[in-house]
């Protein structure tokens, strides 16, 4: 808890926070009024998710069936040590690889351990290559750098050639920057929004267009997928992409990827498990979360902390249920102010408070 | 879902288009707007097409690229329009500049229909990838400042076939 005691006094996590909450509650209000269909769509997608999560071995089982039918190497990894080692077999050493944010590659902590066999590994999403470059730890989900002042990011860049003045000319620089990776690389890397069990395609959103070239150029191309992302089919998965991202506040996403097949690129698929099946009964409502990271923001505590409020890899009202599924129960629990604000604006209608409790509970019988 | 159950899908959408084509084309244009995409309406989009690439190269420098689509469908609630292909993903990803044509017929009442009208496309040719865009490039993850072109297209130019 002492990293979070200390987080309280950084002002500029707070104010960070406090600016991306302006800028975004407003939109998804406006997103809910323009498109009302979305609070159905969410109400759907709920009922799909328990459907999945009552029956994990069933969709997987259908899923690795689509897959293997349409001739895609498929991997089911119990854990995250088990998913590492079946991605660095397949890249092994030297390889240049570009690779788009992922909780799941996070999760996994994937970049350090390919670096570590010796390949050059480019974080693409310019917040989280920020975030590569600072050697620091995501602050949210979906806009990892919120904490950093332009000036900060300046600082940053420079370490790896970049001098830019601004926010506009950093981003410009980076452009340039990845650019040339994207066309060298061996491999491209990302996770997964759905997954559609039906005709096996992985949908994939986003605003600045690093997915697409990452999914698209490289020779090689490997999607990670929690098991929690599997939908029955494309309608679902095609809803699940729009609430995530209309809650989260952009919407319509400028970029919507949907792979199928990459004829004749390759491509690789791994499920990823690691404790998602053998959640119990209260954990397995965390698993029918999104990832719009809407909790997060309006959550009053992790308004003072950001993500360092949490487990190792999710922080936040939804990070204390995905911490306890995929690695352990944080102390960080009691920290937890319970006033239900993360419930009221869940899309997911995910009662995490209730989690909070239970796991407050679970974590003295430890 | 099979091609058939999916042409049938789309049969039916493109008849309450038929029926509507005024407002659907005026929804799609607010769509398209609100999205930030440039917008131009014409009776003959290739001409356009010509006067914006002349516009185009004056304005821009010589290594800078333009590339020209088709669009496979459009959905009019939403703006999101989709394309199909692999090499379509990364010529459109690379560009500085996307100049897509929309005719009336791949217009859909919305998301789902729009995808099933690209999918069933998608489904003669090999690659089996659909893609959608709907905006130019943009972030916002340096202190929520707004850039467009973060590393796809600075410009999304829609041109749709009325008048
Ligand atoms: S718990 Fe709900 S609000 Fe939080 S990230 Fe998941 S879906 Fe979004």
């Amino acid at each position: 808890m002492k990293n979070v005691y200390q987080t309280i006094h950084t002002q500029q996590i707070s104010e960070g926070i406090r600016k991306t909450l302006e800028n975004l509650s407003s939109k998804v209000q406006e997103n809910i009024r323009r498109y009302p269909f979305l609070i159905r769509y969410a109400r759907e997608l709920r009922a799909a998710k328990i459907e999945i999560n009552n029956n994990f071995q069933y969709w997987i089982d259908a899923s690795i069936s689509t897959l293997e039918k349409a001739g895609i190497p498929v991997f089911l990894a119990k854990d995250a040590k088990m998913a590492r080692k079946i991605i660095g077999e397949i890249i092994e050493t030297g390889k240049i690889v570009v690779k788009t944010k992922s909780m799941v590659s996070e999760e996994i902590h994937l970049r350090e351990y390919l670096q570590k066999l010796g390949n050059e590994v480019w974080e693409t999403d310019l917040g989280e290559l920020i975030i590569q470059v600072a050697g620091q730890r995501p602050m949210h989900m979906v806009v990892p750098a919120l904490h950093l002042s332009e000036k900060d990011v300046i600082e940053i860049l420079k370490k790896i050639g970049i001098h830019g003045n601004n926010a506009e000319d950093c981003t410009l620089k980076v452009r340039e920057f990845l650019r040339e990776k994207f066309i060298k690389a061996n491999f491209g890397i990302s996770g997964c929004n759905a997954f559609s069990a039906e005709s096996g395609s992985i949908f994939l959103i986003e605003n600045e267009g690093n997915i697409r070239l990452s999914t698209s150029l490289p020779e090689t191309y490997i999607s990670i997928i929690g098991i929690d992302k599997i939908l029955p089919e494309d309608d679902f998965a095609l809803k699940s992409i729009m609430v995530q991202s209309a809650f989260f506040g952009t919407f319509p996403p400028s970029y919507i990827n949907i792979i199928r097949q990459r004829h004749p690129k390759k491509m690789y698929v791994v499920f990823l498990d690691n404790g998602r099946k053998k959640s119990d009964e209260k954990l397995k409502e965390q698993l029918l979360c999104v990832r719009c990271g809407r909790c997060q923001l309006e959550c009053p505590v992790f308004q003072i902390t950001g993500s360092v409020w949490g487990g190792d890899t999710y922080g936040g009202p939804m990070g204390m249920g995905w911490s306890a599924i995929t690695s352990s129960i944080s102390e960080e629990v009691y920290l937890s102010c319970i006033c239900g604000k993360c419930k009221e604006v869940c899309p997911m209608d995910i009662d995490i408070p209730n989690i909070i409790l239970y796991l407050r509970k679970k974590y003295l019988l430890c | 879902m099979n091609p058939d159950e999916l042409e049938r899908d789309i049969e039916k959408a493109r008849k309450m288009i038929r029926k509507d084509m005024k407002r659907y084309i005026n929804m799609l244009v607010e769509s398209l707007k609100n999205n930030g995409a440039d917008v131009v309406i014409s009776k003959s989009p290739l001409n356009e097409v010509s006067k914006l690439e002349t516009l185009t190269e004056d304005s821009m420098n010589e290594a800078e690229n333009i590339v020209i689509t088709i669009a496979d469908s459009v959905a009019a609630d939403t703006g999101v329009i989709f394309f199909t292909g692999l090499d379509e993903g990364s010529v459109t990803g690379l560009a500085e500049h996307h100049i897509t044509i929309v005719d009336k017929d791949a217009i859909m009442p919305d998301i789902l229909f729009a995808f099933k009208l690209a999918l069933w496309k998608s489904m003669k040719k090999e690659h089996g990838v659909v893609f959608a865009s709907s905006s130019a490039s943009k972030t916002a993850d340096i202190e929520g400042k707004v850039v467009w072109g973060a590393h796809g297209p600075r410009k999304f130019t829609v041109i749709l076939e009325g008048g």
